[in-house]
């Protein structure tokens, strides 16, 4: 689980005349990434494609060109098709159908375009009424038609030789060509626009009519073509998408000689296999004759470069985390793949951040209704997933630890005794203390302590696995992650001691002394230290880090004494933990504070602790809304942060301790993802 | 007196270690999203970048929480 499947390099030689078995039984396979050979050789080049490629991708251009014409762009499931034997009939017959009437189409979309621009020229001049030769043919006239904004007047001023014809927004003017240039001027100050005369002669009304009669006759006609194109496209529809996914089918083999080494008369096909299933594709590979197979497992001396891919294998609920893993980055063959970690880790931080029963609840029930729903976005449903698991951390921790319903704590915080909270609406008294009270000083701080507890475990893992990772490659970079463990134990003991009891015959009631600083080992830890100001730096603190450092300096150079500044940074940044918490648990409190009175007399319940509903019913219903919609949106806030803030917690802090990545993610031939969703 | 002036020590603290934060997020936000709308891919990246400055913002948190025990 912790590392990723192992994996065979294989090699496949064969003559030329079984290749094409040979690609039809890998492609069945779904077995083998293959390894592209790059033909640097002259004697060993790159394979040529099987002879029907050309066939088949001129077939797949047709057909795209059909699936283009029909708009077939969706349809969801579909079982893998068939090669049908007749598919190149099929595409030809269903083209010569398909293309007739999309040049139709297309002819009568261009002349109701044309039509459209002479009905829009025609239109100003069948208000003006007067015949269209009336515009043309003159020596000695200029003739200024166009639209205006508003009506010529003074044009006498400019030129006294005039002729106006005007309409609604329309002019028409003659005047001599002498004067034409100052007319024009003129004009523009009645925001004139020129338009052409359209061609044609006789009344431009008429024109006008004739025209938008001929466009309604096309578009009539446009409209059936398009009926006939749909009825094809409901008949053929399923057709094309099948007939696609076969020919995408056919052309990956045929071109997958492109990908292999091949010599005049062989070829050589290199690829890495889960080594568990080395067995099943000798046997299948067996048949044909003169088919060499030759398999070694990986034993780590390739190249980098030459790095097998990275099979993931988590099986159910971890497998749910791999997107989260992959989001940062692939992980490399030979490291430990950190999902499990975060399968444990993420819901758990999640949850100590939500911490809220109620929200927890609503959680698991949106978290599985939404992953079952959404099958079609697996991304998203493994999200959904994902917040379910920290769902159940947050019912959890808001039943258990905090005692927490949708903001409201079982009891009221010690400070003020008249807040809200569960016992005193329900007016019975909830017979269990939570431990922590998210609104008291006091259960603040013992968050912050189990923040800086929950930062020394999660990173300490990290160091860890860190270690197992480098202890196979530099021996060096393996012993710092041993200095920054001791590093890292000193900077706890010290916390350890700040927070422990000092009475440990009557010790702080806090969780984390309970559960940590006053058990052991924490509390065997000598308490005697170095004063500095108002703190005291234990000895014990100071000798562990010491060793670190001196690990550290010849491990990671000079600079280490300084980078332990940034891993007590790494440390404080847990505190994000109880930050987290207690605003999200403030915010549903303040919404809760605000709203209430709108449902229950508000000073009666302060001053007393009895509820009394508000006597107008309106009000209740409008203060339960009103409260719904508070908590839909911390509850959608809260998830959002602290989804981020656990997920960072993990990137940042965890996985720079000890990740890489960078791996190649293995993608098996034959394995196809469905582009064509048709 | 001195509980004001510690509140108002609380307040600073918060809200200058929240405006630094935004300040920082606000130029490596806009910087991931551009990133972002070149290569999908850097979408995890991009977030964890994205949310590193708000260890500023918790080291303002937990500061503010000690002066704050501090208040009568």
């Amino acid at each position: 689980m912790l590392r990723p499947e192992p994996m065979t390099r294989v090699l496949v030689a064969g003559p030329k005349d079984q290749l094409e078995p040979m690609i039809e039984s890998l492609y069945a396979l779904k077995l083998v990434h293959l390894v592209d050979h790059h033909g640097e050789d002259d004697v060993i080049t790159i394979g040529k494609p099987l002879a029907k490629a050309a066939e088949v991708s001129e077939q797949l251009v047709r057909l795209r060109s059909i699936a283009n014409i029909l708009n077939v762009a969706e349809a969801k499931e579909q079982e893998p098709a068939e090669p049908t034997a007749d598919l190149r009939q099929q595409i030809v017959t269903l083209e010569v159908n398909l293309r007739e009437e999309d040049e139709a189409r297309k002819r009568m979309e261009s002349l109701i375009s044309d039509l459209d621009r002479r009905i829009e020229s025609l239109r100003p001049f069948a208000i003006l009424r007067v015949p269209l030769e009336t515009y043309r043919g003159y020596t000695s006239l200029e003739v200024l038609v166009g639209r205006v904004t508003e009506d010529v007047i003074g044009l006498e001023a400019v030129a006294p030789e005039n002729e106006v014809v005007a309409g609604e927004g329309v002019v028409a003017v003659f005047v001599p060509t002498a004067s034409a240039d100052k007319v024009r001027e003129f004009l523009t100050k009645f925001g004139f626009a020129p338009v052409d005369v359209p061609q044609g002669e006789g009344s431009p009304a008429n024109l006008l009519a004739a025209a938008e009669s001929d466009r309604q006759k096309w578009s009539d006609r446009l409209v059936e073509i398009e009926d006939r194109i749909g009825t094809l496209r409901a008949k053929y529809a399923q057709f094309v998408v099948k007939a696609e996914d076969v020919l995408e089918v056919e052309i990956e083999k045929a071109e997958a000689p492109l990908r292999f080494a091949a010599s005049e008369h062989s070829f050589v096909v290199d690829g890495w296999m889960p080594s568990s299933r080395v067995d099943d594709a000798m046997r299948a590979l067996a048949g044909l004759p003169g088919v060499l197979v030759e398999s070694m497992p990986d034993d780590e001396s390739h190249e980098e470069a030459d790095a097998p891919p990275v099979l993931l294998k988590h099986k159910g609920a971890v497998k749910r985390f791999e997107f989260l893993t992959k989001l940062y980055s692939t992980p490399s063959h030979d490291e430990v793949d950190p999902t499990a970690f975060l399968f444990l880790l993420f819901p758990l931080f999640f949850g100590l951040m939500i911490g809220d029963a109620g929200y927890g609840i609503v959680m698991i029930i949106l978290g599985f209704v939404l992953s079952s729903k959404l099958k079609d976005s697996p991304d998203f449903a493994d999200l959904m997933r994902v917040i379910l698991y920290g769902g159940v951390f947050a019912y959890i921790f808001g039943m258990v630890l905090y005692g927490e319903i949708f903001g409201i704590p079982f009891h009221p915080p010690v400070e003020n005794p008249h807040e809200l909270s569960w016992s005193a609406l329900l007016g019975y008294y909830i017979p269990y203390e939570p431990p922590i009270h998210k609104l008291e000083a006091f259960g603040v701080i013992d968050l912050l302590l189990l923040s800086v507890v929950a930062s020394v475990i999660h990173l300490s893992i990290g160091y860890v696995v860190g270690f197992v990772n480098e202890i196979h490659h530099n021996k060096k970079h393996a012993a710092s992650r041993v200095g920054w463990l001791f590093v890292l134990v000193g900077l706890f003991a010290f916390f350890a001691v700040l927070g422990r009891s000092h009475d440990l015959a009557a010790p702080v009631p806090r969780v984390v002394n309970f559960l940590f600083f006053d058990r052991p080992p924490l509390v065997w830890i000598p308490a005697a230290g170095l004063s500095l100001g108002s703190m005291s730096v234990p000895y014990f603190s100071i000798a562990l880090i010491v060793i670190g450092i001196a690990i550290l300096l010849p491990t990671e150079g000079g600079l280490a004494p300084v980078e332990t500044i940034s891993l007590l940074a790494n440390m404080m940044s847990y505190t994000r933990l109880a930050g987290v918490a207690v605003a999200k648990g403030a915010v549903a409190l303040a919404f809760n504070t605000m709203l209430l009175p709108l449902i229950i007399n508000e000073d009666l319940f302060v001053t007393t602790g009895a509820v009394q509903f508000n006597a107008n019913v309106a009000f209740i219903i409008l203060g339960f809304v009103l409260i719904f919609l508070a908590h839909a949106m911390v509850l959608i806030l809260g998830a959002i942060s602290a989804s981020i803030q656990a997920i960072r917690l993990n990137y940042v802090e965890f996985f720079l301790k000890f990740y890489k990545g960078g791996g190649t993610l293995f993608s098996p031939f034959g394995a196809r993802k469905r582009k064509m969703e048709a | 007196m001195a509980d004001g002036l510690t509140a108002m020590a609380v307040a600073v603290t918060l809200a200058g270690s929240a405006i630094a934060t935004a300040w920082a997020e606000k130029a490596v936000g806009a910087a991931a999203v551009g990133a972002m709308a070149e290569n999908e891919k850097l979408f995890g990246r991009g977030i964890v970048f994205m949310v590193l400055p708000e260890t500023i913002v918790l080291f303002g948190f937990a500061m503010a929480f000690l002066l704050l025990g501090k208040v009568g």
